[in-house]
């Protein structure tokens, strides 16, 4: 018969050995031998066991060392909070400015011209608007920015590229003249 | 260095039962009120903490700091040491419960986190050779003081043995004989078969043996 495999010499010393194999141990001498030797060794291993059991009072400092190291750090959130939120935001602003655009530009058409086709913000009706304003008017950007109210870069430049020429002219034209106010 | 486990065998830190995690519920976590997080299980701390909140993490601190304490003190045998790593592991873990999917329990992720963290700290940085004096003392007055010095100045030797062998090996020792893991649990940790557990188990007790026997 074979001798035992490392797996099996294991299991001898853990004492797993299947059946059959154990047969085999009790009579062969050098199987035998093998797997004493490691019994020898793991009892060394064991005996010299530390049993690391810090003061009771350590606990709480280090859960305390703990929170003050991970307060630093942002909690993670889920998919389908960091999915859902900036696409919520994104929307909300997106819809924002195209509503403050049209309504700028429907206040500057001479009389008689019909309107521009309206683009499907435009079914945002003044409620939504009030909504808005009432959620998010008081707040500062950087407030906002802690909110994630505030989209990605990327996402203004696709809501801005889906303007008409003339609704981006009339937004580039708010946005100097926000500027030059802040001057 | 640093930690992590969970096992078949006996493992006294181990919540009662094992945490099977398939799919976790954060929506249904993030409406659990604060007084029943204590109670909750792992699943639902974990859940609840990726819902957003963030007391849910200081009570899976709480739950699994002292496996996760130990475990590191094994790697790196002081309690100086062992604490700067446990904490490192418990950061490692706060930025990526997200990537948690609950195939295993907590405490096994945790002790994957754990051993990744020790064995990347034991390749930069020497493990700091314990001093006879600091060896930690065997409370047992019936035995000769002698033969308790000669215990001491043996295990000091043996964990010095254990310090030089290879990562995986060494990781597999501890993890097997002071943690308590089944050679399953060894293998979810360290991401490999039992078969490989068990031939690093075979092949660490070999190397000691020899280590031993030269010193």
């Amino acid at each position: 018969m074979t001798h035992l495999t490392s797996d099996q010499l294991v299991d001898a010393v853990e004492g797993t050995l299947s059946a059959d194999r154990a047969g085999h141990l009790e009579q062969c001498a050098t199987c035998r031998a093998s797997a004493e030797s490691l019994r020898v060794v793991l009892r060394d291993v064991q005996l010299a066991s530390t049993d690391p059991e810090p003061s009771p009072l350590f606990w709480d400092h280090f859960s305390r060392r703990v929170r003050t190291a991970t307060d630093a750090e942002r909690v993670p959130v889920t998919w389908w909070r960091s999915v859902w939120g900036p696409v919520v935001a994104v929307s909300a602003t997106a819809g924002a400015i195209a509503l403050a655009v049209l309504i700028r530009q429907g206040s500057a058409l001479p009389t008689g011209v019909p309107a521009p086709p309206a683009p499907t913000v435009a079914t945002v009706d003044a409620d939504v608007s009030e909504i808005i304003t009432s959620v998010a008017g008081d707040l500062s950007f950087e407030e906002l920015k802690q909110s994630d109210l505030v989209p990605s870069r990327a996402a203004v430049d696709v809501a801005v590229s889906k303007l008409s020429e003339s609704q981006q002219r009339e937004l580039m034209r708010l946005v100097n003249e926000r500027l030059a106010g802040s001057e | 260095m640093r930690v992590g486990p969970d096992s078949a065998v006996a493992c006294g830190w181990m919540p009662a039962r094992e945490v099977r995690m398939t799919r976790l519920d954060a929506p249904a976590a993030a409406a659990v009120p604060a007084d029943d997080l204590a109670g909750a299980d792992d699943r639902a701390l974990v859940a609840a903490f990726l819902a957003g909140r963030r007391e849910a993490f200081d009570l899976i601190v709480e739950r699994h700091r002292r496996a996760v304490y130990q475990l590191c003190y094994r790697f790196v045998g002081n309690h100086e040491d062992a604490s700067d790593l446990a904490q490192d592991v418990f950061v490692r873990a706060f930025k990526g419960l997200t990537k948690f999917k609950g195939d295993s329990s907590l405490s096994t992720w945790l002790y994957r986190v754990g051993v990744n963290t020790c064995l990347n700290r034991v390749s930069v940085k020497r493990p700091t050779t314990e001093s006879i004096d600091a060896a930690p003392r065997i409370d047992d007055r019936a035995v000769d003081p002698l033969d308790l010095v000669m215990r001491d100045e043996r295990a000091v030797v043996v964990r010095r043995a254990i310090e030089r062998l290879p990562p995986k090996q060494r990781a597999t020792l501890v993890l097997r004989v002071y943690q308590e893991l089944s050679h399953e649990e060894i293998a979810r940790v360290l991401g490999s078969s039992v078969g490989a557990v068990k031939a690093n188990f075979f092949h660490a007790l070999g190397n000691l043996k020899r280590l031993l026997h030269s010193s």
